[in-house]
């Protein structure tokens, strides 16, 4: 396929551009395979092709974008033109003139990194592992549904742009998960568990089907005879998983770019300050090879590194795409990830984490004393124009007199992202990269991991009954 | 106009040739306008063609699904759906596609004036109601917009053909104010199918509004109070409760909390919900579904007893019972599952601020959603706007705040509702009353 980059090349430099114009042709090739058996049937069995490409034009200082599910070279001109006519349409409207860093250009190939390219694979062997997961999930009769979940996504993106980037980066995504909803009369419980890499086939042979079914299953079944959830400001202890999602929701939104850019974020102009206790560092690795949210280049051709977003309780860094890197004069940190050729390019994460501390998981619940003590995660939300967030557990324990006590069932949390680094009053030691998952924002999704140590915080509000 | 039927029919036939039980084609193309506000200018605007097609194929019980955002390649994604149903394992609840039928006509799908303003225009009346969000200095304005014009088909071997060409406006208007060291936030959602229900400026003073009355946000005390749910929000949670509880597909699974409550009394007799998928002008309404099967108006709770359940062919097959035309896919490569269209719950007999002020502690919750995690039935949810009322006044915004409750409790302790009702989007919803609900606060 190495005619497309000549071709991007080509569209690119049919356009006569003024200074501080720019273009850019990023075409993208995604092909997903999902095997999903619930209650011991074929609940899914699909294939999608997800093909086109996406054109953006900054013109005046102003974008305009458009995308072309065709390659032909004649289409790609008109998809341009068009983009090139959305900004000029807007050019009154923009304010501050829209920019991009023309001293970073990147050049590169990275192909996909697998051992097994899940695509060999015959679909036969796919169906054999959800199937072995799902039936383990269903070993008691309060198992009302046990699904099983297989997914690989193999993605191309071939990024060209008028500064002289060529990029042309695979992605693998690999995901294979359990959920079960257990029953009991009018008490209904649901957990879910998974492993998601960005590797090959290979992630599904390390995983043992049968174990992570059963795992899931009693998880739910427990649940039933679980206690009510607990209700009101109390100090917690988070599970890596629950670390990963609170560090993502709580704190790396509000660092990105586009947020303090539009002063929709309560970080913005907190660089060089203190934003959390001293002994907390909060890191993105897109690097770390093989985790889901791992990938060589972003969506724009930008070499991705490691950042560091909190050291010692200093924020240090945003997340940057390259208008955002621009606008603030810093350098492009490989942030500009788009879920499809539909979509542009937005500030986002890739794997989160908060680092490791000194204290075992005893000392922890010593510190905590009473409390709840809170497993695996089902997700959040943040809202950080006003620093608030949300974020949700599978189950948990109860605390009490620095013990971990009876299970409780489901619950959720909120807080504020100003105060919460600053309410940490320990910090595990060992580092768990523990949830895989996916995360939403203005519309796209995009894979991530989250994770960290065991953590413990004071003054969390839990919506417990 | 983008002619999708034909080639939708060309790969449905082309299915058949291949000796399969059953076909069904989906396509979907949108010709879409974006414009994307930050910081009050436009920082984002696109021009671009969404949609593509999707197939399933049924061989005897076996079920593959493909999609390709290219009808150009449809061939190819029949192929795919062909083989893959070749080895998927079988589903013995499957009963059938649907057939062929009759559809009624649906008014306000698609708007000529919407679907002919130009890119220009939009992003003109657009930035007035940007222009409104900020009435003074101190406001910062963000907001999104997307006008869509276009047509979705489905076809199936079994006869049914079904087209519906569709126009539709929708985004946001985000209002933030600083005064103070202090910040308050509104938002306004912006939806129709027709120009006229296009009021930028409308939504952007309303956003302003709301963001003002949100400054000086406090954390409340934890406790036991009633919770009032404005008309966004009691739309929002009681189609989200009722779209887990009344959804065939979880009572066929033993998956609802209402499984087994059709003539049980769930809720107060005051409380009657109907979904109508025929509202003129509603964003969900349709005469078919997404399986081309008759669109059909169901009433879900009559004077507090549910009467109802929503389906699909599927849930409908395994459940014995009639297929209610409530099939709505999330992408061209997923598997139809029930879901609500448009619910219209029946207006009570108090006025909003009676329910305020006769309430003397409690949160009166705006724009939100209170819901279940999953299909679990306990209910935990953040609190994103709300009001604290002490006394039957609103006294502040809160902030930091949950809420905990059960979806059984939240339907039965309803105690008031309102006359007044919102119609918007096609649905409609008077604001309610949850007597008691326990409620965590940061204090």
């Amino acid at each position: 396929m190495e005619d497309l980059m000549d071709r991007a090349c080509r569209v690119v430099e049919h356009f006569a551009l003024e200074k501080g114009d720019f273009l850019d042709v990023r075409f993208f090739l995604g092909e997903a395979t999902t095997v999903n058996i619930r209650n011991g049937d074929a609940e899914h069995v699909s294939n999608e092709s997800n093909v086109g490409a996406a054109l953006r034009a900054l013109i005046g200082g102003a974008w305009g974008f458009s995308t072309s599910k065709s390659f032909e070279e004649k289409d790609l001109l008109v998809a341009m033109e068009t983009a090139v006519g959305a900004a000029r349409a807007v050019r009154k409207h923009i304010g501050e003139k829209g920019t991009v860093p023309d001293k970073y250009v990147y050049k590169g190939t990275a192909p996909l990194k697998v051992k097994i390219d899940p695509r060999e694979i015959p679909l036969e062997d796919k169906i054999k592992v959800a199937v072995e997961l799902e039936k383990n999930i269903r070993k008691d009769e309060r198992i009302k549904v046990s699904q099983a979940s297989l997914t690989d996504i193999v993605q191309r993106e071939i990024i060209v742009n008028s500064l002289g980037t060529e990029v042309d980066v695979s992605n693998c995504y690999v995901r294979v998960g359990g959920n079960a909803t257990a029953r009991e009369g009018t008490l209904i419980q649901n957990v879910s568990d998974s492993v998601g890499t960005s590797r090959g086939w290979e992630t599904v042979e390390e995983v043992d089907p049968a174990e992570l079914g059963a795992r899931v299953g009693s998880r739910a079944v427990a649940l039933l005879s679980a206690s009510s959830p607990p209700s009101g400001r109390m100090n917690l202890i988070m599970d890596p998983t629950l670390v990963g999602v609170f560090i993502h929701e709580a704190f790396g939104h509000a660092a990105e770019a586009d947020g303090i850019l539009s002063n929709m974020s309560v970080l913005r102009g907190k660089i060089g300050k203190q934003v959390g206790v001293s002994g907390i560092s909060v890191v993105d690795d897109p690097t770390i090879e093989g985790l889901r949210g791992s990938y060589p280049y972003d969506s724009e051709g930008t070499k991705t590194r490691r950042r560091v977003i909190v050291k010692d309780g200093i924020l240090r860094e945003y997340f940057q795409s390259l208008e955002t890197a621009a606008k603030m004069g810093v350098e492009p940190n490989g942030a500009g990830r788009a879920m499809d050729f539909n979509f542009k390019p937005i500030p986002r994460m890739g794997n989160t984490f908060i680092e490791g501390g000194n204290l075992s998981f005893e000392e922890l619940c010593q510190e905590v004393k009473e409390g709840a003590y809170l497993v695996k995660s089902y997700g959040g939300y943040v809202n950080p124009a006003i620093g608030q967030f949300y974020f949700s557990a599978q189950e948990g324990y109860l605390i009490k007199d620095g013990k971990v006590g009876p299970l409780t069932q489901n619950v959720s949390m909120s807080g504020l992202t100003l105060e919460v680094l600053s309410n940490i009053i320990g910090t595990g030691k060992e580092v768990k990269m523990a949830f895989p998952g996916t995360c939403g924002k203005a519309g796209q999704s995009a894979p991530v991991t989250g994770g960290g140590p065991h953590l413990a915080v004071a003054h969390v509000v839990v919506g417990g009954r | 106009m983008v002619d999708i039927l034909s080639p939708a029919k060309r790969g449905m036939e082309y299915g058949l040739s291949l000796g399969v039980d059953q076909v069904e084609v989906c396509a979907v193309n949108l010709s879409q306008f974006r414009v994307e506000v930050r910081n009050a200018h436009v920082t984002g605007s696109d021009i671009l063609e969404v949609g593509g097609a999707g197939v399933r194929i049924y061989i005897g019980h076996s079920l593959g699904i493909a999609s390709t955002t290219r009808l150009k390649e449809l061939k190819g994604a029949v192929e795919k759906a062909y083989h893959l149903a070749k080895g998927a394992p079988a589903d013995p609840y499957f009963k059938s596609l649907p057939g062929p039928s009759e559809y009624g006509g649906v008014r306000g799908l698609y708007s000529r004036k919407l679907a002919a303003l130009t890119f220009e225009e939009l992003t003109e009346r657009f930035m007035e109601g940007i222009e409104a969000a900020s009435p003074e200095s101190g406001f910062t304005v963000s907001g999104n917009l997307v006008r869509a014009v276009g047509e979705s088909a489905v076809v199936n071997s079994l006869g049914v053909e079904a087209l519906v060409r569709e126009t539709a406006i929708s985004g946001n208007i985000s209002s933030k104010i600083e005064k103070n060291g202090d910040m308050g936030l509104g938002g306004e959602p912006i939806m129709g199918r027709s120009l006229e229900e296009f009021d930028p400026v409308r939504a952007g003073g309303k956003a302003a509004e709301t963001a003002r009355s949100h400054l000086g946000a406090k954390k409340v005390t934890t406790g036991t109070m009633a919770v009032i749910l404005d008309f966004r929000t009691a739309r929002n949670s009681l189609g989200g409760v009722l779209d887990l509880g009344a959804n065939g597909l979880n009572v066929a699974l033993g998956t609802s909390f209402l499984s087994d409550s059709i003539g049980a009394r769930i809720a107060p007799s005051d409380l009657s919900v109907i979904d109508d998928p025929h509202t003129p002008g509603g964003l969900s309404s349709c005469p078919f579904d997404d399986e081309g099967a008759p669109s059909t108006r169901v009433e879900i709770v009559e004077k507090g007893i549910l009467k109802s359940f929503i389906t699909d062919s599927y849930s409908a097959g395994r459940l014995g019972i009639p297929n209610t035309g409530h099939a709505s896919r999330s992408s061209l490569t997923s598997k139809p599952v029930p879901s609500l269209t448009n619910i219209h719950v029946a207006p009570g007999n108090w006025k909003l601020e009676e329910l305020i002020s006769g309430t003397q502690r409690g949160v009166l919750l705006e724009n939100s959603r209170l819901g279940p995690q999953g299909v679990s039935t306990n209910v935990s949810s953040m609190v994103d706007r709300g009001l604290y009322i002490e006394k039957g006044e609103v006294v502040h915004p809160v902030k930091n705040t949950m809420i905990g409750t059960t979806v059984f409790d939240l339907l039965a302790n309803i105690d008031a509702i309102t006359k007044e009702t919102l119609k918007e989007g096609g649905s409609v919803s008077p604001a309610l009353r949850i007597s008691k609900i326990r409620v965590a606060g940061g204090l």
